[in-house]
């Protein structure tokens, strides 16, 4: 086996070696996402019930971990959702889930350098 | 206040809509918006986040890193209606970079588009369709 082969084969143990790991970053932060979104719809007397309707789903396969974060739209208030995000022609939003997937962002990534960094150095 | 930059960033999008004199936009330059608008026209919702994280904040810590978001609800009394506002939306906004003094402005890109809705809240049913778009300033 020469040396590239020997680098492919370290890669691909690696992949598999590190999606735990993966999985949990993911996972910690799509909490933050749901409990941050749910915090910035919370105290609106008319949506009382839908920070409760904000859930996450966790995917992980040979390709690696993927969440998906929203609102269960068969909840009672969960319909009224985009209305409530986007706001309608007369009804100005309160916008949620993307001001919280902003706040996350930068600490995900740095959350993924530091264990690819941990793995690097050994 | 010490600054406008807030209101800078906000009329970034709304003055290139404005710009195009065949799109009606509210709110108006005084800030209006009437309660039953006759379509077509588009009726923007402007946020400015400033994530406490971002990675380009100062090394100070203060918080450098402005996103600006307009949702632009494009509206028209039938779905092609509004897919038309949407569009002249779409070329006012989408890749444009605006000038604001003393800050380092990216491109607008598109967030979200959503599909047409029906909306009757003013009491008369219109067609929605939602775009949202973004940029970023450090």
């Amino acid at each position: 086996m020469d040396d590239l082969d020997a680098l492919i084969l370290a890669f691909e143990r690696e992949a598999a070696e590190i999606a735990p790991a993966v999985r949990q970053v993911v996972s910690k932060g799509s909490l933050h996402i749901k409990q941050d979104w749910a915090r910035r719809w919370s105290g609106h007397p008319t949506i009382r019930q839908l920070p409760a309707a904000i859930g996450y789903d966790l995917t992980t396969d040979p390709t690696g971990t993927s969440s998906r974060i929203g609102v269960d739209k068969s909840t009672p208030q969960g319909p009224l959702a985009h209305l409530i995000e986007f706001g309608s022609v007369n009804n100005g939003p309160i916008p949620g889930g993307q001001p919280a997937l902003d706040a996350e962002e930068p600490r995900f990534v740095r959350a993924l350098e530091d264990l690819g960094g941990r793995r690097i150095e050994g | 206040m010490s600054d406008l930059l807030d209101k800078q960033h906000i009329d970034a999008g709304l003055d290139l809509l404005r710009a195009d004199g065949g799109l009606t936009v509210y709110p108006s330059s005084e800030g209006l918006t009437p309660f039953n608008p006759e379509p077509p026209y588009v009726r923007v919702y402007a946020t400015i986040d400033r994530p406490a994280d971002a990675s380009a904040n100062s090394l100070r810590g203060t918080s450098q890193v402005w996103v600006v978001r307009w949702i632009c609800h494009c509206v028209g009394l039938n779905e092609y209606a509004a897919a038309a506002v949407g569009m002249r939306v779409r070329a006012a906004l989408l890749d444009q970079r605006p000038t604001i003094s003393g800050r380092n402005v990216g491109m607008i890109r598109e967030d979200q588009a959503l599909p047409p809705i029906k909306d009757d809240t003013t009491g008369r049913q219109v067609i929605d369709a939602v775009a949202v778009y973004r940029m970023t300033s450090a």
